[in-house]
């Protein structure tokens, strides 16, 4: 598996879209199109078009993506402990963990692309809840 | 003094040296003006989030396609380049890049530094921080400064100096 595929499942929930999809655009013409394997959360938010907006903001430059991108590999690695059992974490760091990486993401968006940061607020409760679950995480990563 | 005296040549204590420190400012700000705006805070970011104090990008060279060196107005210099596998490694010159923080506690203190330098605050390094609930911390920088972060109502990320 190459690291831009596996980028890209781990970015199946919006903050880990961010990262993947720069490297497909940047190295991979038309992978950009692949839709991630997420049904829309409940409040109807399209996260494939939330993905596209995050992947395509102006907000961030490419290298400030890529460098995020080693934060998301570590928690999506240690989420994945977690659920497989042998994780040295417990789940209220993971989530500490993965607030923090939001509002990494925010305050570097809210100011330049209010309209993507309200958006992203608005589903962060949403999407942890997906990664919390054993289910839902095999399911969205694989 | 006028420009003309100002630009005879000097001798013994320099009286143009305002002329001088003009120039230097003066080209100083024209070698910045060449960097994009967007490339600056690129790199800024990219520094800041590999938890190195920047406080902001004075200097840029290119060294080849996603290669540069960043100076800082720390003094401090750093090499940010895009690697094979579309990494960023950022690094002292000639130096290995930092090893990344493996421990929970460094993993926050490096994500507070992030949130507080990205949020256009400055401090120099996180020494410590009280979490108040999910989201919110209060937190103490060596420099002396105390930031309070916070999400408002409107799920907005807030960082106030106290």
């Amino acid at each position: 598996m190459t690291i831009v595929s596996v980028g890209w499942r781990v970015l199946g929930l919006i903050i880990l879209a961010l990262f993947a999809a720069t490297v497909l655009q940047a190295n991979t013409p038309g992978a950009g199109d692949r839709k991630l394997a997420l049904a829309a959360p409940s409040d109807s938010l399209d996260l494939d078009d939330l993905s596209d907006r995050i992947a395509n903001t102006k907000a961030i430059g490419v290298l400030s993506k890529l460098s995020m991108k080693r934060d998301v590999d570590t928690l999506e690695k240690d989420l994945r402990a977690f659920h497989k059992g042998g994780a040295s974490r417990t789940l209220e760091q993971l989530r500490e963990r993965y607030d923090l990486m939001v509002h990494n993401l925010l305050v570097q968006i809210q100011d330049k692309d209010a309209e993507l940061a309200k958006d992203v607020a608005r589903v962060r409760d949403d999407l942890w809840k997906r990664l919390a679950d054993p289910d839902e995480f095999d399911n969205a990563l694989g | 003094m006028r420009l003309g005296e100002a630009m005879r040549p000097c001798a013994g204590c320099c009286r143009c040296w305002p002329l001088a420190a003009l120039l230097a400012v003066l080209g100083s700000a024209a070698a910045q003006s060449v960097i994009p705006d967007s490339l600056r805070a690129d790199l800024f970011a990219s520094v800041t989030l590999a938890g190195h104090y920047c406080e902001r990008v004075v200097d840029v060279e290119t060294r080849a396609e996603g290669d540069y060196l960043v100076r800082c107005a720390t003094g401090d210099s750093y090499r940010v380049r895009r690697t094979e596998n579309n990494r960023v490694s950022v690094s002292l010159p000639g130096q290995a890049p930092t090893p990344e923080p493996l421990e929970h506690r460094q993993q926050v203190q490096r994500h507070l530094f992030t949130i507080i330098n990205l949020s256009g605050q400055a401090c120099d390094r996180v020494t410590g921080w009280k979490r108040y609930s999910r989201g919110s911390y209060r937190v103490q920088c060596r420099n002396g400064a105390v930031f309070r972060i916070a999400v408002d109502v409107a799920g907005r990320v807030a960082v106030a100096k106290q």
